[in-house]
Parts: structure tokens; C-alpha cells; sequence
């Protein structure tokens, strides 16, 4: 949909589509057997909760295939220092999401939008900067301004 | 009918008091919707309670709120457009080509072209409301569980031939977002799928969680591999108006797609999505020449014409017959209901002020918007030159914000990042993320109806094909899929 999933050259890339495919079709096995053992004692319609589940499996399974034969474009395998800075910041952005509750909104935001800025380019320094900027401008509007509850912490703040 | 109530209703809505409440919900609403992930049904849950102590009167606050509604849906656009982070479900199909605008530094003009179609949309649907409410009203009732399935297939049939090239691609989409939307506790049976024993996937997986993880956490990471490789490049601002020739190009998809926005906004149950993605695959099968989704403004004014119109269609369920026909509406319903105000036909006679209030503000609001929001678009447009060190950060906390506000819950914030790299992956491999969540809004309405059908008709398969209405609709879902067919093989 997007240009930017296309313009980087759109190689012919078969073999990561042929695996992708492999793990669709694989799911929808998993996905069969997982339907297969849904409980329930009674249902008020004739189809029951697994008929529609069993149908996607199904369907799945089938373009799975589909896709395995016809394996189309993809776009390169990303370089090893995109994959870095994207694991940097996804665990950074996880972990300070994770421990929002007890180290505040305010210093979990700090963490997540320097660590971004940073690898966005900004020098150390000025990734400070923008994190605290971003942290305090963003904890006063919605927490002031639009009145939503964000944690203080309850490191930072006991009791 | 008569349209005594209309003139009590502009008599109340030109009050100097309700107009600046007009005035201010536009611009409040455009401000609440141009945050990504915060669409028009959280801007009016924020604005209930304060209007509500307020003490306002009850078509001041109907006026109020409706004017958030629509601010809000002109506001999701520019972010959809922006920075492709759409601000609900209506404004998915927006996206599509409205994002290749804005990277080909045609973002203002997209805003305007935006605006523009908008109105169009907005103002046929309050006519469309003014002549046919209690009409139509009749109509949306037929609709019982068997016409909703005949509908919903009808809708995937215009979306198998959304993405040309790869059509398998598109299916495996929308089976991903059908799937995603068996999550969770089966009302009818009492069971719960796929939840994991996890008390959190009980109710299932949340409509903000997923759109906020597919696009903008997907997108941040897409962004972070184009800085690495050194092909962000920056995007330049383009001048503010579209051509005369694209607005002449954009003007007969306009006035279809608010048509059928307004006919499908009606239908409770459905609105925005639904109207906007079968305006945007109308009018692809009917004009595109490969430009589609590539920026082509036809494919942006499409949606935005259509999703208008059916926020404005569906007033009309809520107004006639109480049933509202979107989320949005229901909120607002709630509002009516604590007024103590039961819609219903008779809301047209005997409270004239409110229902001929809301409506005649509804003309009065959508020439506001357009007024106020083609100069802001030189504002708008500039968020596109903020650099990536300061926008990235400001992306990656409102995306957080937005769960996190919506639910309370870490658990949601961590969800959406997991199905944001998950989405990432699906968009190296070409997957587009608007089947998937096409198909997690209709997923659970078709499903259910389908059931219902079948409950009531004790299994009978042929409830399905037993009304015009339904027929109507399976003869247009072959015909959508078996005339490109056809057309391709006689050109060969």
C-alpha cells in the first residue's frame, strides 16, 4: 500500500515468501487443532463456536499453498544493523512499557523517546534532551489537560 | 413530511451560544482526531462528561458533540494522510493513497482534496437526512441477520480486487484479520477461543490495539530501516490546492461514494469501514489505469466522500429508531438517553429543537470545517518537516498514549507492539495491512449474523437466499468478482 514497501528496490525474493508461506501453512494446521478443542456444552445455533474457525483454517491452508507456488515479490532481507537498531527498540520501548507501572510514565517515555531519537540520528546529548522534552510535554497534556490517568510510579512514589 | 422542524432547528443552531459551541467542537474535534489513535468515538467519550456537568442544555450539547464527531473524522485524515497512522477504522481506505501523496510532497494538497470530498460527503448525507430519515429508518429495519451475511460478502467480494498484482496476498490479509477477530469469549456458545487461559484475551483483541501495532509501530520500524540504509529522504511541502483537473477527476468518485457511503452509513452495524472500502474498490475497478494506491487522489477522495456520508447516515438509525449505527453514535445515544430523551420517529414532532437542532448544525458544522480547515493546512502540512529525531519519538509515545489510555493495561501497550512486529514483517514480504483490518471489522459481524441466520432458520441454509434485499446483494458480489474475469479474457 505504502511507497516505502516498494521502493526500496523490490527484489524478486522467493525464498523468504516460500518460507513465510511454509509457517501460514503450518498455522493453519496448529490453527485446525487448536480449533478442535475449543469446550463448550451447548451452543443456541446450529453452527457452534469452531464451524467459523475451521473454515478460516481452511481457507488459509489452501492460499498457504497458493502462496508457496506463487511466491511473488518481497523486499530484501533486512541488513544486520537494521535488525540491531530494531531489536534496540523494540526491547527498550517493551522493557520501559513493561516497568511503566513502577517507574512512572514520566521515566519509562524518557527512556523510550531518547533511545528512538538516538537512533533516529540525534546526537547523545540532544537525545536527552528531546526525551525529556518529549516525556514532560506529553505527561502534562494528557495527564493535566485531557485529565487521563497515567502511573507516577510506584518506585518512584510509594504508597 | 413536513420540514417545520428543520426551520425550529436552524432558529436554535444560529443562536450566537450554539454556534460558538459548533465553532469550538470543530476545532476541538479536528485537534482530538489529529492525534493517531484517538478517533472521534474516544474525543466524544471525553467531551460527554464535561458537557454533561456543564449543565448544558440538551441540544447544545447534542450540537456540541456532533461537531466533535465529524471535526474528528476530518482530524483522523491527517494523520491517515501524514504520517499513515490512520485514527480509526473509517480512515484506513484513506491511507492507501493518501500516504503516496504526502511522500510525493503532495500532503497539502491531499489535506484540501481531503477536505473538499469531505464536505461533499458530509453535506449530501445531512440532505440525504433531512428528506429521507423516517424513510429510511424503515428500510434499516429490514435488514435482519441473513441480509447483514449477503452484505458482508458483498464487501469482502470488492475487497479481493483491491491489490492487483497479488490477490492471494489480499485474501491471506483478510483471513488474518477474520481470524484475529475469534479471539475471545463466544457470546452465543459461551466458549472461549484461542485465549490462552489469559483473563486479559477474554473480551478479545481491541480494535486501537491492532490498528496502532499495524501501522504505526510497523511504520516506525519501515522509517528506522529507511534511515539505516539512507533512503529517508526528506519530503517537500508541494504547493496548498489541488489542480482543476484533479478536482474535475475527483468530482463524479465524490458524489458516488457519498451516495453509497450514506446508504451503507444507515445500515446499523456497518458506517465508516465498510462504506469507505467499498468506495475505494468501486471506484478502482471502474477507473484505475494502475495508479491506484499509488497516490492517486480519485482513490483518496473516494473514501473520505464516502466514510463522511456514512457518519452522517448513521444519525438516521439513531435518530428514527433509536438503534445507533456506529460506535460514535452510540456514544451520542448515550448522551440523548441521559437527557432523558428517547429518540424515536416522534423525536421529529415533539422535540423539534433537538432532532432539527442537530440537523440544521450538521449544515452549519460541515461549512465550518471547510472554511477553518483549508487555511490550516499550510499548519498541518509542516508536521511533515519536523525532523525524524523529534517526530519519531512524538509517533512512538502518542501510539503508546493511545493504548494506553483506551485500556489501562501494560498488557495492551506490550499486545500492540508484538502485532506492530508482526506487521513489520508482513509488509517486507508486500502484505497490505488494510485487508487485515477490514477483515477484523467485519469478521465478527459476519460471523454472528451468519449464526443468527442459522439459529433462527434451525440450519437452513437457504435463509440466506430468501429476501430481495439479500438476493440483491449476492448478484452484485458475483457480478464484482465474474466482470473483471470476463473483461480480461475478452481483451485477450
Amino acid at each position: 500500500m505504502s511507497a516505502s514497501q516498494h521502493d526500496d528496490g523490490a527484489e524478486h525474493n522467493a525464498r523468504s515468501s516460500r518460507v513465510a508461506a511454509a509457517i501460514l501453512i503450518a498455522f493453519a494446521v496448529i490453527l485446525a487443532i487448536g480449533t478442535s478443542q475449543i469446550e463448550y456444552a451447548f451452543s443456541s445455533d446450529p453452527l457452534g463456536p469452531r464451524a467459523f474457525p475451521y473454515l478460516l483454517a481452511v481457507l488459509l491452508a489452501f492460499c498457504g499453498l497458493w502462496y508457496f507456488l506463487n511466491p511473488g515479490a518481497a523486499s530484501p532481507w533486512p541488513q544486520m544493523a537494521v535488525l540491531r537498531s530494531a531489536l534496540v527498540l523494540i526491547a527498550v520501548t517493551a522493557i520501559s512499557v513493561g516497568l511503566m507501572d513502577k517507574i512512572g510514565f514520566l521515566t519509562a517515555a524518557f527512556f523510550m523517546s531518547a533511545c528512538a531519537a538516538y537512533l533516529f540520528g540525534a546526537a547523545p546529548l540532544m537525545a536527552i534532551a528531546i526525551g525529556a522534552a518529549q516525556a514532560v510535554f506529553w505527561f502534562v497534556l494528557f495527564k493535566y489537560a485531557l485529565g487521563t490517568y497515567l502511573p507516577s510510579g510506584s518506585w518512584l512514589f510509594p504508597g | 413530511m413536513s420540514l417545520d422542524y428543520l426551520w425550529t432547528g436552524f432558529a436554535v443552531a444560529l443562536t450566537p451560544g450554539n454556534l460558538l459551541f459548533a465553532l469550538a467542537g470543530c476545532f476541538l474535534g479536528t485537534l482530538i482526531g489529529a492525534l493517531p489513535a484517538i478517533g472521534p468515538i474516544n474525543g466524544i467519550a471525553l467531551m460527554l462528561p464535561i458537557a454533561y456537568t456543564m449543565k448544558l442544555p440538551p441540544e447544545s450539547c447534542m450540537i456540541l458533540l456532533a461537531a466533535i464527531y465529524y471535526g474528528a473524522e476530518y482530524g483522523g485524515r491527517i494523520s491517515s494522510i501524514l504520517i499513515n497512522v490512520p485514527g480509526d477504522a473509517g480512515a484506513v481506505m484513506t491511507a492507501v493513497d493518501g500516504y503516496p501523496l504526502a511522500r510525493q510532497g503532495r500532503g497539502a494538497e491531499a489535506l484540501t482534496m481531503s477536505a473538499l470530498s469531505s464536505f461533499v460527503g458530509g453535506i449530501l448525507a445531512v440532505i440525504g437526512l433531512t428528506f429521507f430519515a423516517p424513510l429510511l429508518g424503515l428500510f434499516a429495519v429490514k435488514f435482519g441477520p441473513a441480509e447483514y451475511v449477503a452484505l458482508m460478502v458483498f464487501a469482502f467480494a470488492t475487497l479481493a480486487s483491491m491489490v492487483g498484482a497479488e490477490p492471494v496476498k489480499t485474501i491471506i490479509g483478510c483471513l488474518i484479520g477474520l481470524l484475529l477477530t475469534t479471539i475471545g469469549l463466544d457470546p452465543t456458545s459461551g466458549a472461549y477461543r484461542f485465549t490462552f487461559d489469559q483473563p486479559e484475551m477474554h473480551d478479545g483483541l481491541e480494535f486501537i490495539i491492532i490498528v496502532i501495532g499495524l501501522f504505526s509501530i510497523s511504520e516506525i520500524l519501515l522509517m528506522l530501516e529507511h534511515k539505516i540504509t539512507g533512503t529517508l529522504k526528506p519530503i517537500p511541502i508541494g504547493k496548498g490546492f489541488p489542480s482543476w483537473s484533479d478536482i474535475k477527476a475527483c468530482w463524479w468518485p465524490t458524489i458516488r461514494s457519498s451516495v453509497s457511503g450514506f446508504i451503507i452509513g444507515v445500515l446499523p452495524g456497518t458506517g465508516a469501514s465498510v462504506a469507505s472500502a467499498v468506495a475505494y474498490t468501486t471506484e478502482k475497478r471502474l477507473l484505475d489505469k494502475g495508479t491506484f494506491g499509488k497516490g492517486d487522489m480519485r482513490g483518496l477522495a473516494a473514501p473520505e466522500a464516502a466514510n463522511n456520508a456514512a457518519a452522517g447516515g448513521a444519525f438516521v438509525p439513531m435518530l428514527t429508531l433509536g438503534v445507533p449505527g456506529s460506535g460514535t453514535t452510540a456514544v451520542m445515544l448515550g448522551a440523548l438517553l441521559l437527557y432523558n430523551i428517547t429518540p424515536g420517529p416522534q423525536l421529529f414532532t415533539e422535540k423539534p429543537e433537538i432532532a432539527g437542532g442537530l440537523i440544521a448544525s450538521m449544515y452549519i458544522g460541515n461549512i465550518m470545517l471547510l472554511i477553518m480547515n483549508i487555511p490550516m493546512v499550510r499548519i498541518f502540512v509542516k508536521m511533515l518537516q519536523v525532523p525524524s529525531t523529534w517526530l519519531i519519538p512524538t509517533i512512538l509515545l502518542l501510539s503508546i498514549l493511545g493504548v494506553y489510555t483506551a485500556y489501562s493495561s501494560v498488557m495492551s501497550v506490550l499486545l500492540m507492539i508484538g502485532i506492530g512486529v508482526f506487521g513489520w514483517a508482513l509488509r517486507k514480504l508486500g502484505f497490505d495491512m488494510a485487508p487485515i483490518i477490514l477483515g477484523f471489522v467485519l469478521g465478527k459481524v459476519l460471523e454472528t449474523n451468519l449464526r443468527n441466520a442459522l439459529a433462527l432458520s434451525g440450519g437452513e441454509i437457504s435463509i440466506l437466499f430468501q429476501s430481495t434485499i439479500s438476493n440483491m446483494f449476492w448478484a452484485m458480489a458475483v457480478l464484482i468478482v465474474l466482470i473483471p474475469w470476463w473483461l480480461s479474457r475478452r481483451a485477450k
